[in-house]
């Protein structure tokens, strides 16, 4: 492309020539009638655009980041990136996925600050469910996850990072986090413990159990732990789920796998 | 929604507007009727929204006349046009009645979305291929659309000049335009020319509506298209010129960045007002 002489390029050929002279400034692309001070004004507009939307959407990620090291991402994210979506609120997500291809090992925990940064954007992005309980008997009915429910395992306590907390191992446990969408659009997150972390896994999965009998499945996979305990505590989350619209209730014959 | 012949467009809104912020949302539903005479609203910033947004939206909508100006079209640029956008754009339109919409004579992917608008070369070749994508926009929208002349700082392959490759662009692609007049004072600057030479050039019957707005004066020779200032004493100036050509026109102001507190854009607004001639039936019509 580069070869083509400017007096015979194409549209397409001048028109791919110059936005790539604005994604990679250091190839010193020459483009015919354009001065370098005014192809710099284009590189520091688009440049900036993405880096003002990506310091929003991952807001403690640029605070923990060294300056360069988060202008160095958003650089080389635009550079490369082939995100088509034509909603600039999604290009967060792109940078998500862009992580993924280009991993960063240092910090080590990059990439689980910005999955759970993302989760809140997402959430509020998700488009209106409308789940309707056919009561409110957590035991007998079959609670499933609300699809406004993000319910995620990290290896280290990404909801405690800022420039005070910068951990350099993962924590001992994995922390299980959960963040839904309110009824009024706002988004919560709670951290869950070892039991209710692993009430919540099988929620996701679950179709046709009822309250009762995932509980029953909780003791039993913790049995050095007095079940009468476990089967009231998971009651007390069910309901706490339940109440805040984190859980629905189908009635078993409803349901169907 | 608007009535159209050959040659004219026939607006039913009219006055002066304010471009809807995601950010002005409840100031803007909190506001006495006759405040604002229409507003306008960015799809691709309220398209993938949840739906108590859409229904704040749909509040203003109801109660508005209401235009649209599209973002991420990619009118003029190298990949196909995005129907299933397209698509989405048209239910948007669709669902909050709205009169007109307009989109930038620019582009703004290459194999990626870069959310800021490139500029088109000048050229006889770049004339149809945009007039052709406009056409098939129009075709699938069904309706016609404005098209806004951009800020640009470079002319990349340039061998027409810019009046004259948006001129032939209307023709060809039978549309409207939307005039965005701190734009036109802003390529004056940057590429010395005549500001009033370039409006009066303009088809009058075909300007739609007109855009005003604030800009970062960098130095004597560089103006940048910010959005994010007062509108400036030159452009106030260039906007009563267009109206002595034009007539009147409905318009609106853009703002983005350093959002004043809304009465001060109100200010503006009314100040645009103070601008615009008595409205001439054969241009501006009130809505029953």
């Amino acid at each position: 492309m580069h070869n083509v002489r400017p007096e015979t390029a194409t549209l397409r050929q001048q028109q791919l020539a110059f936005a790539d002279a604005i994604r990679h400034p250091k190839k010193h692309i020459a483009i015919a009638g354009v001065a370098p001070d005014r192809m710099a004004v284009y590189r520091d507009l688009f440049l900036n655009n993405f880096i003002d939307t990506l310091s929003s959407a991952f807001p403690v990620l640029h605070k923990v980041l060294a300056a360069r090291q988060w202008q160095g991402l958003c650089e080389h994210f635009f550079a490369e990136h082939t995100c088509r979506t034509p909603y600039l609120a999604h290009l967060p997500q792109a940078f998500l996925t862009y992580l993924q291809y280009y991993p960063v090992t240092d910090p080590p925990w990059l990439y689980e600050l910005a999955q759970w940064e993302w989760t809140e954007l997402d959430l509020f992005l998700a488009p209106d469910v409308e789940v309707v309980s056919s009561g409110d008997d957590v035991l007998n009915l079959v609670p499933r996850l609300s699809p406004l429910v993000r319910s995620q395992h990290f290896n280290y306590a990404v909801q405690n990072i800022s420039v005070d907390y910068l951990p350099t191992a993962p924590a001992p446990h994995s922390t299980h986090l959960l963040a839904w969408r309110k009824a009024d659009d706002t988004i919560g997150f709670m951290q869950l413990n070892t039991l209710s972390a692993r009430l919540l896994d099988l929620l996701a999965d679950n179709q046709q159990l009822t309250g009762q009998a995932l509980l029953n499945l909780v003791a039993a996979e913790f049995p050095e732990m007095d079940s009468a305990i476990i089967l009231q505590g998971g009651m007390d989350a069910l309901k706490h789920f339940h109440n805040n619209r984190i859980i629905f209730l189908s009635s078993p014959n409803e349901v169907t796998a | 929604m608007y009535l159209t012949s050959k040659r004219m467009t026939i607006n039913i809104f009219h006055g002066a507007g304010l471009g809807l912020r995601r950010s002005m949302l409840s100031d803007v539903a909190g506001l006495q009727h006759g405040a604002v005479d229409f507003l306008e609203v960015t799809p691709e910033n309220w398209l993938q929204l949840s739906g108590a947004f859409d229904r704040k939206l749909r509040a203003l909508t109801e109660r508005y006349a209401t235009v649209s100006h599209g973002l991420s079209l990619n009118l003029g640029g190298p990949a196909p046009l995005d129907v299933n956008h397209i698509a989405n754009l048209k239910t948007f339109l669709d669902r909050h009645n709205i009169i007109c919409f307009s989109e930038h004579l620019s582009y703004c992917a290459d194999h990626g979305q870069l959310y800021d608008l490139m500029p088109i070369p000048f050229t006889d070749e770049a004339v149809d291929y945009v007039a052709r994508r406009i056409q098939q926009v129009q075709d699938q929208l069904q309706r016609r659309i404005a098209i806004e002349n951009v800020s640009y700082y470079a002319a990349p392959g340039q061998q027409l000049s810019e009046i004259d490759f948006i001129n032939a662009v209307v023709e060809q692609a039978d549309c409207d335009v939307l005039l965005d007049v701190n734009n036109v004072y802003v390529n004056s600057v940057n590429h010395s020319y005549s500001a009033r030479d370039f409006i009066a050039a303009l088809p009058a019957p075909r300007v739609a509506y007109v855009h005003i707005a604030g800009h970062y004066r960098e130095s004597e020779s560089l103006i940048i298209d910010t959005h994010g200032a007062a509108v400036s004493d030159p452009v106030w100036t260039l906007l009563d010129y267009t109206y002595q050509v034009m007539g009147n026109k409905p318009t609106l102001l853009e703002r983005d960045f350093n959002l004043p507190p809304l009465a001060e854009l109100l200010q503006e607004v009314n100040t645009i007002r103070c601008y615009q001639p008595t409205p001439e039936p054969m241009y501006a019509q009130r809505t029953a």
